[in-house]
């Protein structure tokens, strides 16, 4: 499974224990960072000259998208609250891919709360220890074998016609009716 | 020329509202002046109740608010000095919904990681004063404003942008916008 580990560079002294951690818990349930910043950015920001470098947020924002769009799952240290933060979190629920937010301070009584998606996870943490439970639960939760399937495939001018209307007419969009009809099958395939 | 009130959903955030509250009063005062509307009135409300702890807040409804108004907006101006995550979230909705959107900060703009997001719908501005703000927000309404000389649409026309506009959700102007960019190859 790839990996999304993300947080932020702002406040990394703080949160690099854990973000190891995490690390080496994602590494323990067999998953692959899809993009290894960690080190290399606390490295850069220990150098002596580290503030007068300028950042090519240009370069970061778009290694990060890409991360994004190769893993199969994110995994966002969300301690700061940060504004790019929630950007990755949509993000990645854009492309349906589930997210793990974790906190040092409760999240309850944040926004984020209210960011109603079945693909959102968040979670609390104050140890270490706390970090390789909640982690290893969502990476299993989200392992190949237990997640939503997706696949390619290809359809004609007609059916996509169909499916256009339908979707306009009803609201849902094209995936759901296709879904829908598979599952009226599959329930009509029962009943017989 | 006709067109209605442009739209706009302005959000920010309420860590620092004492901080902010001067400039967000600007920006709704501005939008009114450029004969825009403002889709959701939280300013106020939220000042109010930020005596309070957070505790009491009602996130669910705060967000779903929020989400509402974005889709009924034409444009989207983000304050974003405080940086919070739920105004990251936002500007991701919106530019999935191709909305243009003017983010505001009081900080240097290039030591920001919005920086490094290049759309053409998105215009990061830097402003120190209230004058400054009157001044970005004023042209950022006039080039997105809503009000467009009339063409003279056929019936086809008009029912497939109707159609384009519920199905995408998009405004009518931004689908001729993005027809005419793909005509011009620069999508």
């Amino acid at each position: 499974m790839i990996v999304f580990l993300t947080g932020s560079s702002w406040e990394l002294r703080e949160d690099l224990p854990y973000l190891r951690r995490a690390v080496r818990a994602i590494q323990r349930n067999e998953g692959v960072l899809a993009r290894d910043w960690i080190e290399p950015t606390f490295e850069r920001s220990e150098h002596p000259n580290a503030k007068r470098q300028p950042i090519d947020w240009t370069k970061v924002m778009q290694g990060t998208l890409d991360a994004i769009s190769r893993s199969d799952v994110v995994i966002i240290e969300g301690t700061s609250y940060r504004f790019s933060q929630g950007y990755q979190v949509a993000i990645a629920l854009q492309q349906k891919k589930p997210v793990l937010l974790l906190s040092r301070s409760p999240q309850q009584n944040r926004s984020v709360s209210g960011i109603q998606n079945k693909l959102l996870t968040l979670a609390d943490y104050q140890t270490e220890e706390d970090i390789d439970k909640i982690v290893g639960r969502f990476l299993r939760e989200n392992a190949i074998a237990t997640k939503d399937l997706r696949f390619n495939f290809f359809i004609d001018r007609q059916i996509y016609n169909y499916l256009r209307s339908v979707a306009f007419e009803t609201g849902q969009n094209k995936s759901e009716i296709i879904r829908d009809l598979i599952l009226r099958e599959i329930h009509r395939g029962q009943k017989d | 020329m006709s067109g209605i009130a442009t739209r706009v959903h302005l959000t920010g955030s309420s860590r620092n509202p004492a901080e902010d509250l001067p400039y967000l009063r600007q920006i709704i005062s501005t939008v009114h002046e450029c004969q825009g509307s403002i889709v959701l009135n939280w300013i106020e409300t939220a000042h109010f109740k930020s005596k309070d702890s957070y505790a009491t807040w009602d996130w669910n409804d705060i967000v779903n608010n929020n989400v509402d108004a974005l889709k009924r907006a034409h444009v989207v101006i983000i304050e974003g000095t405080s940086h919070g995550l739920l105004q990251g979230y936002q500007l991701a909705l919106a530019l999935e919904r191709r909305l243009p959107v003017l983010f505001l900060t009081r900080e240097s703009i290039d030591t920001l990681p919005i920086s490094g997001i290049k759309s053409r719908l998105l215009l990061i501005k830097a402003y120190k004063t209230t004058a400054d703000l009157q001044k970005v927000i004023t042209k950022f309404m006039e080039a997105n404003s809503q009000a467009f000389e009339q063409p003279p649409l056929s019936e086809t026309t008009r029912r497939f942008l109707k159609n384009q506009a519920l199905v995408t959700g998009q405004t009518e102007a931004a689908i001729i916008d993005q027809v005419i960019q793909e005509r011009l190859g620069r999508l």
